[in-house]
């Protein structure tokens, strides 16, 4: 369920919709699609990042 | 459907890695406290024309941290060079200002890519007390071969030094996990069989150690045009055949690599020595690669209008752009989404 609502909502969400504030904060020009977004973030794990630089460049 | 990188690539992984990225209590930084290096891997795509974080570089990472630490459940701090442990002093002030500072809520993580020639234990033990813990550290094969391709700036070899300290490691009880990168190309290719078992054997035994193979790739570097790498056709039965050897499944309770590169999410940043922004590790110098710039205040005058290219994989559902949004665009022809005139390659 949960990640049909997150679906919907990610949907149409363009890169150009995303900005990066002064202090590194992600900015969503939709402020109701910034908050739909928000609740449904909580839900979501923290996943792993790449744990070291440049793992997946250039990978076929 | 599953891949090399251990996550699935159906739709609900690429919501749930796009969610993750749009996350404001998650920040990723990738922090050059140096881009000197004591090595000249012939490879190498780094210019070495910046030196050491100046101090207000310093003072802005922390003020940055500050500014975020209210509202973060996690801070994933990667370092990265240059030889980052030619400027010890500078992660260990960072790094001693996020443990002070920051909530018991916080999960703090720090990372560090190192070629490990002064990674004995004492540093270690530094680092550890500091929390960077997982350290990523490249070889390309036995002494012979290792020491033509990974050289000092001096002119000599690395190997020696390198391996008494991974046996130190080895020896140690210190809480970290280490990534062996071993790096292919078709020269070492025929020792890989070889080095790997003894690498498994001396190591794969203690759940800290893992291997990443990693083919050796045109980066940008000066050699690239008379540099021989893996043919492309055959990389994955030769990959498959190595892996083999090594297990791969790396240290136990270790988190699957996101497929994802940091450089296509928009909650990571890198942090270079001069204090410039950027997304990517490898294309330092690239114009794109130019995401504005920290003041010593610990605020970002961000280029909002270059950022939209890194996240393009997230808008065309592409996994290979956010495997590497550099390769297509930074580190080759530009794509049709691309803004403004293509980055000249030579600028």
């Amino acid at each position: 369920m949960m990640t049909e609502t997150l679906s919907q909502v990610l949907a149409g969400l363009t890169a150009s919709d995303v900005k990066v504030d002064q202090s590194g904060r992600i900015m969503i020009k939709d402020p109701e699609k910034a908050r739909q977004l928000q609740e449904l973030a909580d839900e979501v794990e923290l996943a792993a990042t790449n744990s070291g630089c440049n793992h997946n460049c250039k990978t076929e | 459907m599953s891949t090399e990188f251990g996550g699935d690539e159906g739709p609900v992984a690429f919501d749930r890695e796009r969610a993750f990225s749009l996350r404001n209590d998650s920040f990723h930084l990738i922090l050059l406290p140096t881009e000197q290096c004591n090595f000249r891997c012939t490879y190498c795509y780094e210019d070495f024309s910046v030196g050491r974080m100046r101090p207000e570089t310093v003072q802005g990472i922390k003020r940055l941290i500050d500014r975020r630490l209210v509202d973060l459940r996690l801070l994933h701090i990667s370092w990265f060079g240059g030889e980052p442990l030619l400027a010890v002093n500078v992660i260990e002030d960072v790094s001693s200002h996020i443990m002070t500072a920051a909530r018991s809520s916080l999960r703090y993580t720090g990372d560090i890519t190192t070629n490990g020639y002064l990674l004995d234990t004492t540093m270690v033990d530094r680092l550890v007390a500091v929390g960077v813990r997982d350290f990523q550290i490249s070889l390309d094969g036995p002494e012979s071969v290792h020491d033509r391709t990974r050289v000092r700036a001096d002119g000599r070899g690395s190997y020696r030094r390198l391996w008494q300290n991974l046996l130190a490691i080895r020896h140690s009880e210190a809480p970290i996990t280490v990534v062996l990168r071993v790096h292919l190309t078709p020269v070492n290719l025929p020792t890989m069989p070889d080095f790997l078992t003894q690498i498994r054997n001396t190591f794969l035994d203690d759940t800290r150690f893992s291997v990443m193979l990693k083919p050796v790739e045109r980066l940008g570097g000066p050699n690239d045009a008379i540099m021989d790498i893996l043919d492309k056709g055959s990389r994955s039965s030769t990959l498959a055949q190595l892996e083999a050897i090594v297990g791969g499944d790396g240290p136990a309770g270790r988190l699957p690599d996101s497929p994802v590169c940091y450089a296509a999410r928009p909650n990571s940043l890198v942090i270079r020595a001069n204090g410039m922004l950027g997304k990517c590790t490898v294309s330092l110098t690239h114009p794109a690669n130019d995401l504005g710039r920290l003041c010593p205040d610990g605020t970002l005058q961000f280029r909002n209008d270059r950022l939209h290219p890194w996240l393009r994989g997230w808008e065309t559902g592409d996994w290979d752009a956010l495997h590497c949004p550099a390769d297509g665009f930074t580190l080759g022809e530009p794509t049709l989404l691309q803004i403004g005139p293509a980055p000249r390659r030579d600028a």
